[in-house]
């Protein structure tokens, strides 16, 4: 699973001169974070997509669009595949919009249990 | 025992009071008494005896000499539930053994009962004990029993049988009375007997904690008859009875002249890596683990299946386990499990294909651990057999003082100066692995449900500056204690059930949290929802006995592993858009309100916690009560990992 992450990693990293081209869709973060949760990504990458470590990467905030589309439809490693007749590109688009709106994290350095 | 045998202690009872009254013993704390003289009359025995034995146990009882055995081995505790084929040992361990050494800790389960015995042991390094009901008590037992076996953990099971089937009462006492009562488990128990005497029972309940207590470790039964627990110990025996001694046993060690070759490959390499997961068995294991790899400034990569070395230790790299391995040219595995796996990786896709991860192709293992000289059959512990290119049968940790003498003979100047510019390296690299998990877990720290590295990070922050101890697994929450808490006492954690048998981590906490008592820790356990609700009786062990303890109930409302399971298979099957996909997965409709059982049980508990700005105070309230000497439980409702 830690090969994923890195893996994952490196295909984004690859993508994203190529990813710069395509503007995200408009989506619905609302409906996105309901998908999130139905579609069981939450259980993975947490739910506010933050990763869980061995089980699945941080995509917060989310790589380019066209990086996300890819690797949900055609996964590399253990990522079970998510076609489109289950969710839809707009269904993906949502889940984009949901994952763009998570608020930034606190710097760590003001986080007193962290210290 | 037979009726004629029974007749004749009768006989030696009423006609040789002189006897009976020797067979007193001095060493239970309320030995038997005859009985004492009465003022009422006398009737006829024909009239209101229904046989023609005495009323009265005439002198010690044969249970009350298999506590005098069991009190020479050091046990502390047993955990029980009352059972009736084991009831005259029960009697004997209260009144004749004073419910000292061992204390009845009453529990409400047995797989409770055994699962304590694992967590405890593992803490005070000797075992405890339980006692389960024959046949359908020791059915309970099983899954935690065989979660110890899996993780070579010792534990002495007792049991009782009516074995006399001429004397075993009809319905329930059939019921529960075996031929063989230990083929229940004895695919993961190292040895039993069901002794069909007094000494018997001696020497096979020493045996029993000598092999349970001898690496590879793991639990042992013995099954106690019921008559030669009940009946009285027949005049003229007891003078003959022997407990054997039991003798400090060194464990095996890895054959001198195959512990010269491994320090030479190891002094040779240029990536030597040292994998660790259950090796580490005294308080001593993490000291020589880290002066080995001192020694060689070599990289460690632990997978927690003990505390085997200090989470912030410069040279653990454990956080860096893919790229740290795949540099190796040679890994020293260490009491590793599961040695195939350091090189193979079966993926959960169709088809299960082996993809092997990047390894050096030159790449040399060198394996020391127990793990060949205690296997079964059936069960597949075992793990897949791997071909490695030096193979130590041994304890690990025994072995560590030889193989760090032959390190040292071995080494030269020119060594040194190579592995210290290696060292510094590792040290840079590592320096750096505190600051990246705190950027991780703040990426999580405001999210609803609350996520498992702030309840991770909020328990921390409030024991941080306590003598503490957690005793549950973390790869549910995704490792955050070892990534980011400061974990350098040998006792600080001791890894996980060996089985993955859900149902360990709770009544599992509780068993260290006992061992723990003496020392004043304060036990953290972090259990899952669907861990807890397989054994919620011992929150009422724990507020019984008064056992210190702060339970945070990770309560992600889910069976959450089966929860991804459940999406990959309808994934792969194209249906996961059915709305009743997670039947059978998820724990709610309704939610169930954990704080409210554990008040139910008598014990301190808050929540639901929702708001993660409510999280840390609870948890402040929490563990003053724990250092108040009292359990205490806090549910959070979190994320899934």
């Amino acid at each position: 699973m830690r090969r994923f992450i890195v893996l994952a990693g490196l295909l984004m990293a690859a993508s994203s001169v190529q990813a710069q081209e395509y503007a995200p869709p408009k989506g619905d973060a609302h409906n996105g974070s309901a998908l999130f949760q139905r579609f069981g990504c939450y259980s993975c990458h947490g739910s506010w997509g933050q990763g869980t470590g061995r089980d699945g990467p941080r995509i917060n905030p989310p790589p380019a669009f066209p990086v996300v589309l890819q690797q949900l439809r055609t996964p590399r490693r253990e990522m079970p595949p998510y076609v489109a007749s289950v969710i839809p590109d707009q269904g993906v688009a949502d889940i984009y919009a949901y994952l763009a709106s998570v608020p930034k994290p606190p710097d760590p350095k003001t986080i007193k249990a962290l210290q | 025992m037979s009726k004629r045998i029974k007749r004749r202690q009768f006989l030696a009872g009423v006609a040789a009071a002189g006897p009976a009254i020797s067979l007193i013993s001095t060493t239970g704390t309320a030995a038997a008494q005859t009985a004492p003289a009465s003022s009422i009359p006398p009737v006829p025995n024909d009239e209101r005896s229904l046989n023609d034995m005495p009323p009265l146990t005439q002198g010690k009882s044969g249970s009350d000499f298999m506590i005098d055995v069991i009190k020479t081995l050091d046990i502390d505790y047993c955990a029980s539930l009352p059972g009736s084929t084991f009831r005259g040992l029960q009697e004997s361990m209260i009144n004749y053994g004073g419910n000292r050494k061992p204390e009845f800790i009453t529990t409400l389960h047995e797989d409770s009962a055994a699962a304590m015995c694992h967590g405890y042991a593992k803490v005070a390094r000797k075992p405890m004990a339980c006692m389960v009901h024959g046949t359908v008590g020791l059915q309970h037992a099983s899954m935690a029993i065989y979660n110890a076996f899996a993780d070579r953990v010792p534990m002495i099971v007792l049991t009782g049988n009516i074995g006399n089937s001429a004397t075993r009462q009809m319905n329930v006492e059939w019921n529960h009375a075996a031929q063989d009562q230990a083929v229940t488990v004895r695919d993961f128990t190292k040895w039993d007997d069901q002794p069909q005497s007094l000494q018997g029972f001696a020497d096979s309940m020493v045996r029993a904690y000598d092999l349970a207590t001898t690496v590879p470790m793991a639990p042992v039964l013995i099954t106690a008859d019921g008559d030669l627990q009940e009946d009285t110990i027949p005049p003229g025996m007891e003078k003959k009875l022997y407990i054997p001694k039991l003798k400090t046993r060194g464990h095996p060690t890895g054959d001198p002249a195959l512990v010269q070759d491994a320090a030479k490959l190891l002094v040779a390499a240029e990536n030597p890596v040292i994998y660790v997961n259950r090796y580490s068995r005294t308080d001593n294991g993490p000291a020589l683990l880290v002066e080995l790899a001192e020694l060689l400034q070599a990289p460690v990569v632990d997978s927690h299946g003990r505390m085997n070395i200090a989470n912030r230790h410069p040279l653990n790299h454990s956080p860096r386990r893919e790229p740290t391995l795949a540099n190796a040219d040679v890994i020293l595995a260490l009491e590793p499990v599961d040695i195939w796996g350091l090189t193979n990786y079966v993926a959960d896709l169709i088809g299960r294909p082996d993809l092997p991860p990047r390894r050096n192709p030159n790449l040399k293992i060198i394996h020391i651990g127990s793990e060949m000289l205690l296997t079964k059959a059936n069960f597949q512990d075992s793990q897949r057999y791997a071909q490695v290119d030096l193979s130590i049968a041994g304890d690990a940790e025994s072995t560590m003082p030889s193989l760090i003498e032959a390190v040292k003979s071995q080494i030269t100047a020119a060594h040194k100066s190579r592995f210290a510019a290696r060292g510094q390296k590792l040290r840079e690299m590592s320096s750096k692995f505190l600051d990246a998990a705190r950027q991780d877990v703040a990426y999580q720290w405001d999210a609803r449900p609350i996520s498992t590295g702030r309840m991770v990070m909020e328990l921390w922050d409030n024991i941080r500056n306590e003598d503490w101890m957690m005793p549950t697994e973390s790869q549910f929450i995704s490792d955050w204690p070892f990534r980011l808490w400061d974990m350098n006492k040998p006792y600080h954690t001791v890894g996980g059930s060996g089985a993955q048998g859900i149902g360990y981590n709770t009544p599992a906490a509780l068993g260290a949290a006992l061992a723990n008592k003496q020392h004043g820790r304060v036990t953290v356990a972090m259990v899952g929802d669907g861990d807890f609700n397989m054994a919620p009786g011992v929150l009422w062990t724990a507020t019984h006995h008064q056992i210190p303890i702060l339970y945070l109930v990770h309560n992600n409302r889910a069976y959450h592993q089966e929860v991804m399971m459940i999406i990959k298979m309808a994934d792969r099957r194209m249906r996961s858009n059915n709305p009743n996909l997670y039947v059978g997965t998820k724990i709610e409709n309704p939610n169930i309100d954990y704080a409210k059982i554990a008040q139910g049980y008598g014990m301190y508990a808050e929540g639901p916690i929702s708001d993660p700005k409510d999280l840390a105070a609870a948890i402040r309230r929490g563990v003053d009560r724990v250092k108040r000497g009292e359990p205490a439980l806090i549910d959070v409702v979190s994320d899934g990992r």
